[in-house]
């Protein structure tokens, strides 16, 4: 099954570019949809959640025309957005059971057996009977992608998941994905370069409504690797540069700024070469359409 | 500091467009009272001008205290703003002090709010300017009428509103708590209101009103109209006290916000709550199996959806706070309605089911639109406000299902309201000891009539929503639909196919179910049913399923779903709602003739411009009447027929003559002369047909009318259906019958329709000196005493009864005949009842008595009984011999609520009668009683002595019907009894007068004026009796009658009975002839001290200080003093004691009262505690209850004190 995206695009009433001709091509697995704040990732999202009809283009899931047929979809998907509440005073497991059903698990018995075994996997089996509104931001979130994953969905969206998680919650969260993602398409959005370096077998960057790289993680980290260069510089080089060079991020180390630059040949001038991450290759990239943009 | 943030929080609201949207509607709705007739407002009436100070005052008042609805969310989110834009923790640890936080912004909203109050009065002032405006509603200019009550009645409520919402937003920090604050603050208020209604609360409803309304209308209720139109109200009294304390409430409501306020982010909470932090312990999840499901997305799947979906939405809204708060003010407001829901006319009727079941249904329908609005509007944006929609909307559930299911979830809510309903009024009628309960009666009115219509509501909150897609807005499109539906019969607006979501009106009668209400009252909840389906189906369309679409968007995808589904129950709701909308409008409009208020003012004028004229022609006179009614319950028909001999008792020959035949929707069969006449005109739709006569009807000759006619009730019509003839319980009057000549009754009365209509004013009643109106008595015009007799036939179950004795009963085709004999002439004044009654019987000294009732209303029979045996019996020994040998109650029902006087006949509605309760505690009127006697006293006061049809005449009947009934009743219950009726009578008497809208009239020349004829007639003429003695009265009466009873023309004149009356009053009491009858008396008694000493002998001097005024007043209420020279009541009171609410009387003895002040000394054998002048209130006095005060023990003052000894 793969979900086939073709020259999605969107504007606001406001004007606003949200997707610009995005067209993406994934396959079971995790899918990691990096990009900046405003990027669109939530638009693109949305817009294959069949929560928001595009202005342009097609979505695929398999078979189906996901646009003309969105019910269809529904049924297959499993979404988390970004941002959710949940019904204050539902428990946990009244909660999930609800969704459940919803989801068209209408056997009571099934229905049962899906929700114990959901909180289990999610590790909210104890706090069960809780009612929701007292679940801190981690268990709802946990909460979140048992509702997603209720109703064995073959299409997983999950929209900036970690936000706002201590580290602990940040790592269970993505082990619980990473068992998922493995048979199901899984779509994971997030800023966070780390969750896609860990969990994700392909990626795209976007950024201001399009998409500027898309492919399997190691792939593209080699495919920068002799362009990023590094040097320790002291304050007053900064601007300096800055000025000169593609500067890719500025980072302190013991209070000095370590640049790292862009450049396709050695810029001699005490760079060293950097072993490129996908940290880096983010940065690049975001840096690279941002230069464009303003070109 | 504080000065920066009011400079702050002003100039941000001055910058808000919303500001001036409040200014605007605040602005218009005053506007639109005083340029429309649309809005009307504040008690201006005919006399009462729209820009009366008075009026103004309650203007300003009301919409203060209603605006506060739209402008809950100014005050309320003065601090809440900063938490909800993140900047509090910003503002918070800046050096601002907490005082000039709060003080600041609470000061600017303050002055934000008292500038769009403001437009209140100027909307007012710029409405009066209107160049339509009828200036005769107007008043000079006078700014102060628009000032003085915003400063002292406006501010003050700001402020405590202000204070109050203040309060209610820094404190809580609830966008939903500060939205309904206002509404809720309504409710609260329309509690108060609802406790001033029981008199003995006035100042504590006084004081506890926060907007000072209730002690407004107490300090005003007896404002006559040139001082409603005169005075600036003051601020004093229990007004002052109100505003006082309300104003320093509002103070400690600021006092409190300022020490609970605390710069932190978390509101105030009375109770921690913890969050819970379990499960976030770092054991890896252990990697467990999924089971393998099934799904379904079949039928069976959808239903069992939409059971959870409305389940879901249905404990989502019980189990909110404010929920059950509204809730709870709800039941509280019914609990105490229904406390008083057996009060009627200031009496205690028995619980019976269609009483509670019409007031639970009453007072909770503002609570059922208030919580449709809001939960309609909470239901479709719950998703959207947890930030919970993303998740459901991608679910796959068809958006059809999560509309019925949210649909389903208000309908549970509501249906559950009503059980709760069910359940409260059980509860009362066993808390009132009744235990005759009617579970049917219950259900089919609370679930067949108001859950659809409630439902209907619930459907257009959800389209309206769906629309408008702005929660705040959608609430207000709410309120102005609401409104609209207000005032839309004002607007011409009248036909029953847009009264949305409006069942018929109907009235349950314990007599007649349901009745002939039940077609038209299904048709309309069928027709609003198909249309609220079909808008349900718009609002399906327009559901907003998904984020970020703009209209155009989402009209793209409801044409995606205008699929045949949709269709199809668009459709199916279409053609139901046609369906029944045809046939309503095929009963409205083609089987009967549908005409707005206005045609009918307009026909009415008609009738008036064409035949005015022909008003005095000389006409023959009736003087026997053979009249026969066919009764059809079964079909809701009619015939009449009749025989009608006239004689030409005039001085010349008449020529033409006049026949109205009452009813212009009669069918009229035949209507012939045993003369040779022309039919001049013919004008079926004003009923009036003039013949000529040829040769003409000489003097003294005789002429006989036969006539036919049917009539029939076709279907029903706007305003229901006819029920005049129904399955149980019909009542046919002379209506239907043809009268000779013009009919006056039949004019326009009210002066504004006749304004409308370019008519000139009307004259109520002819003048007392108008000799010519003597010819025709208060009761007909075209006859004197006549000879009478009647036959009915009616349906085989059921007894038919005319005025007339009953000669024979015989079974005629399938029906059941009675045929009635008068043996004496009566007037032309009867009527024909018929009902499956059961019979009460009895006799008293030959006369035999006789009760036709209703099954199941045997309540008050042994008193209705026994009031007529003891009224017979006095009025016969002295008065007169009541003059037939028979007397008859029957119960109608309720469809009218009197009781009227026949001869030997009188019709009395279930509702007023039958389910009084009376007890046998010493507060509680006897009412039945009561009743009964006063139609008894009218066998007198009507049909032995009727006077003529001019001013007065109504003193005649019914103030001496009242009078007598009073003595009546005070014979049988005491004078304790008399007392409590006379204060009622008092109270009724100030309040009828102040809402006079034409002119007060001295009791003398009453223009049929209820307040005038009833409440004063007793007081007058129990004074008179108080002064001259109950011999002497009845001496006079006994006279009267034995003179003037069973007259023809010249009728006696109220003048020829104050003669009888002077002539048993002594020279020194005269002036009471005047004050009481000839002119418009008050008095104004007071004691101002009074105080006790003990003296050797044990014995105790009493000195009362009193003060006592007396007015004249004019027709418009303007009071001039006159010198007194009065008898007056002084009494002194003792220790408390059953029967005497003021104490054990010790000594109360009649004195002259010549000046304004006077000091008068009595000495008594016990302790007193109590004096006064005119204690027991015999007197017209604006303010008694100060006539009694606390003695004061300790020395008396002496005679140097002030006042003469």
């Amino acid at each position: 099954m793969r979900l086939e995206i073709e020259r999605l695009s969107k504007t606001y009433p406001n004007g606003v570019r949200a997707l610009n001709n995005v067209s993406l091509s994934i396959g079971t697995g995790m899918f990691g949809l990096l990009g900046p704040n405003g990027a669109g990732k939530s638009t693109l999202m949305r817009t294959i959640a069949t929560l928001q009809p595009p202005d342009s283009g097609s979505i695929r899931f398999g078979d189906l025309d996901v646009l003309a047929e969105p019910d269809e979809l529904r049924k297959v998907l499993g979404y988390l957005p970004q941002e959710f509440g949940l019904y204050p005073s539902q428990s946990a497991e009244a909660t999930l059971d609800h969704f459940a059903a919803l989801k068209g698990v209408v056997s009571a018995g099934e229905r049962r057996e899906l929700v114990t075994s959901l909180l289990h996997q999610t590790n909210l089996y104890e706090p069960r009977k809780k009612s929701v509104g007292t679940f801190s931001g981690g268990m709802r979130q946990r909460l979140g992608i048992a509702i997603a994953l209720a109703g064995s969905p073959e299409l997983l969206i999950v929209d900036e998941p970690t936000a706002g998680l201590d580290p602990t919650e940040r790592h269970r969260f993505l082990n619980l994905l990473g068992e998922i993602g493995q048979n199901i398409v899984v779509i994971l959005s997030t800023h966070i370069v780390e969750d896609v370096r860990e969990l994700c077998s392909s990626m795209a960057i976007i950024n201001r409504g399009e998409v500027i790289l898309s492919g399997d993680p190691e792939t593209i980290v080699e495919k920068v690797r002799g362009t990023l260069w590094r040097k320790t510089v002291s304050k007053a080089e900064l601007a300096a540069c800055e000025q000169r060079y593609q500067v890719v991020s500025v980072r302190l180390l013991a209070g000095r700024p370590v640049i790292h630059i862009s450049s396709p040949t050695n810029p001699g001038d005490g760079f060293i070469e950097v072993e490129p991450d996908l940290e880096d290759v983010y940065f690049q990239q975001i840096g690279l359409s941002a230069a464009k943009a303003a070109a | 500091m504080i000065g920066t943030v009011y400079r702050f929080e002003v100039a941000y609201h001055l910058k808000r467009p919303v500001t001036y949207l409040y200014a605007l509607v605040y602005f218009l709705l005053a506007f639109a009272f005083s340029a429309s007739d649309a809005v009307q407002l504040g008690g201006a009436g005919a006399l009462v001008k729209n820009n009366a100070p008075f009026v103004l005052a309650q203007v300003e008042m009301i919409l203060v205290a209603g605006g506060q609805v739209i402008i809950t969310a100014l005050v309320g989110t003065a601090v809440l703003r900063d938490y909800l834009v993140g900047a509090h923790e910003l503002l918070f640890t800046t050096p601002i002090t907490r005082a000039a936080y709060l003080g600041g912004r609470f000061l600017g909203v303050l002055t934000v709010m008292a500038l769009i109050n403001f437009m209140i009065p100027v909307g007012a002032a710029v409405g009066t300017l209107m160049p339509w405006v009828d200036h005769e509603k107007l008043l000079p200019f006078r700014a102060t009428a628009y000032l003085q009550p915003f400063v002292t009645m406006v501010l003050p409520s700001v402020l405590l509103i202000s204070a109050i919402f203040f309060a209610v937003g820094a404190l809580t920090r609830n966008l939903f708590a500060i939205y309904t604050q206002g509404m809720f603050l309504l409710v609260a208020w329309g509690i108060t209101g609802r406790l001033t209604r029981d008199l003995d609360n006035q100042h504590i409803a006084a004081l506890i009103d926060p907007f000072g309304l209730s002690a407004f209308t107490e300090l005003t209720k007896y404002w006559t109209v040139a001082e409603r139109n005169g005075l600036l109200v003051p601020l004093a009294g229990d007004l002052l006290l109100n505003r006082l304390l309300w104003s320093l409430i509002a103070a400690g409501l600021f006092a409190l916000t300022y020490a609970l306020f605390r710069f932190r982010s978390e509101p105030p909470r009375l109770a921690r709550r913890t969050r819970d932090e379990t499960g976030a312990a770092s054991v890896p999840p252990a990697p467990v199996a999924m089971p393998q499901i099934n799904r379904q997305f079949g039928a069976g799947a959808r239903l069992r959806q939409l059971l959870m979906l409305s389940r879901l939405s249905f404990l989502n809204i019980i189990r909110e706070m404010p929920f059950i708060a509204i809730v709870a003010i709800g039941m509280t407001n019914l609990v105490m309605n229904a406390a008083y829901a057996d009060a009627l006319y200031g009496q205690t009727v028995y619980p019976v089911t269609y009483t509670i079941v019409e007031t639970l249904d009453g007072s909770f329908a503002l609570f059922f639109v208030i919580l449709i609005t809001i939960y309609g509007g909470e239901a479709i944006w719950r998703e959207r406000q947890l930030k919970l929609d993303q998740v459901t909307d991608a679910l796959p559930v068809p958006s059809w299902v999560t509309l019925l299911g949210k649909f389903a979830g208000l309908g549970l809510m509501e249906a559950f309201l009503l059980l709760l309903l069910v359940g409260a009024g059980i509860a009362i009628q066993t808390a009132k000891g009744f235990h005759h309960y009617e579970p049917g009666l219950y259900f089919s009115y609370l679930f067949g009539t108001t859950l659809p219509s409630l439902l209907q509501l619930t459907a257009l909150a959800f389209l309206v929503h769906a629309l408008v897609n702005n929660k705040f807005v959608g609430h207000v499109v709410m309120l102005v639909l609401y409104f609209f539906r207000f005032v839309m019969s004002n607007l011409g607006i009248e036909h029953q196919l847009f009264r949305y979501a409006q069942p018929a009106s109907f009235t349950y009668s314990d007599m007649n179910g349901y009745g002939p209400f039940v077609p038209n009252l299904v048709l309309s909840i069928v027709y609003w049913s198909g249309t609220a389906l079909v808008l349900g189906v718009v609002a399906y369309l327009f559901w907003v399923r998904g984020t970020g679409q703009p209209f155009r968007v989402r009209a793209a995808i409801a044409r995606k779903r205008w699929t045949k589904g949709a269709m199809a129950v668009a459709g199916a709701g279409l053609v139901v709602a046609v369906t029944a909308g045809g046939t309503i409008f095929y009963n409205t409009n083609v089987r009967n003739v549908y005409e707005t208020t206005k045609q009918v003012r307009r026909l009415q004028a008609a009738y008036e411009r064409d035949y005015r004229k022909l008003k005095d022609l000389p006409k023959p006179r009736l003087v026997d009447a053979k009249v026969r009614a066919d009764l059809e319950p079964e079909h809701r028909a009619f015939g009449v027929s009749g025989t009608f001999t006239y004689v030409n008792k005039s001085p010349r020959a008449i020529d033409t003559v006049i026949v109205t035949t009452g009813h212009p929707r009669i069918r009229i069969d035949s209507l012939a002369w045993s003369r040779t006449v022309t039919a001049v005109l013919t004008d079926s739709a004003k009923g009036t047909r003039i013949f000529r006569f040829s040769p003409p009807l000489a003097v003294a000759d005789t002429v006989t009318l036969r006539y036919r006619a049917r009539w029939e009730e076709r279907g029903f019509r706007n305003n229901g259906p006819g029920t005049v003839v129904v399955a149980n319980g019909t009542f046919v009057n002379t209506e239907y019958f043809p009268a000779l000549g013009y009919q006056e009754g039949l004019e326009l009365t009210s002066e504004v329709s006749r304004k409308k209509e370019k008519l000139p004013p009307r004259e109520r009643m002819p003048s007392i000196n108008d000799e010519a109106a003597r010819a025709n008595s208060y009761l007909g015009n075209d006859a004197d005493l006549m000879s009478f007799q009647a036959t009915v036939s009616t349906a085989p179950d059921q007894i038919a009864i005319a005025p007339g004795y009953l000669v024979k009963e015989y079974q005629e085709n399938g029906r059941r005949v009675f045929e009635y004999k008068m043996d004496r002439p009566i007037l032309n004044f009867y009527s024909f009842l018929s009902a499956r009654y059961a019979v009460k019987r009895d006799t008293s000294n030959g006369v035999n008595l006789e009760i036709y009732y209703h099954p199941g209303h045997e309540y008050d029979l042994d008193r209705m009984m026994e009031s007529m045996k003891k009224s017979l019996a006095y009025f016969s020994a002295k008065f007169s011999p009541y003059q037939y040998r028979q007397v008859r109650i029957l119960e109608f029902p309720r469809y009218a609520g009197f009781a009227q006087a026949f001869p030997n006949t009188v019709p009395y509605s279930e509702g007023i009668g039958f389910i009084l309760k009376a007890t046998d505690k010493d507060d509680d009127l006897d009412m039945p009683f009561f009743v009964t006697a006063h139609e008894v006293g009218h066998q007198w006061w009507g049909h032995q002595v009727v006077g003529a049809n001019m001013q007065g005449a109504t003193l005649m009947s019914e103030g001496l019907a009242e009078y007598s009934a009073l003595t009546a009743m005070e014979k049988r219950y005491g004078p304790a009894q008399a007392k409590k009726f006379l204060q009622n009578e008092l109270d009724r008497y100030l309040t009828g007068r102040a809402n006079e809208t034409k002119r007060e009239m001295p009791l003398l020349l009453v223009e049929n004026q209820p307040y005038i004829h009833y409440n004063k007639g007793s007081l007058a003429l129990y004074a008179l009796r108080d002064l001259i003695g109950e011999d002497s009265i009845n001496a006079a009466l006994s006279r009267f009658v034995r003179d003037k009873g069973f007259q023809g023309p010249p009728y006696t004149t109220a003048k020829e009975f104050l003669g009888y009356l002077r002539a048993v009053t002594p020279d020194s009491l005269k002036y009471a002839i005047t004050d009481l009858f000839e002119t418009i008396t008050l008095w104004d008694n007071r004691v101002e001290e009074a105080t006790s000493e003990r003296k050797p002998d044990g014995t105790y001097l009493v000195r009362i200080k009193v003060k006592s005024l007396k007015f004249r007043a004019d027709s418009l209420g303007n009071q001039t003093e006159i010198p007194i020279h009065d008898l007056v009541d002084v009494g002194v009171f003792g220790a408390r004691e059953k029967g005497n609410a003021l104490g054990r009387p010790l000594a109360v003895v009649k004195r002259w009262i010549t000046t304004k002040e006077s000091t008068i000394e009595m000495v008594v054998a016990e302790q007193p505690l109590k004096a006064g002048v005119d204690p027991y209130n015999k007197l017209i006095d604006r303010l008694p209850q100060d006539n009694v005060r606390e003695i004061r023990p300790g020395k008396a003052p002496g005679p140097g004190d002030g006042g003469k000894p």
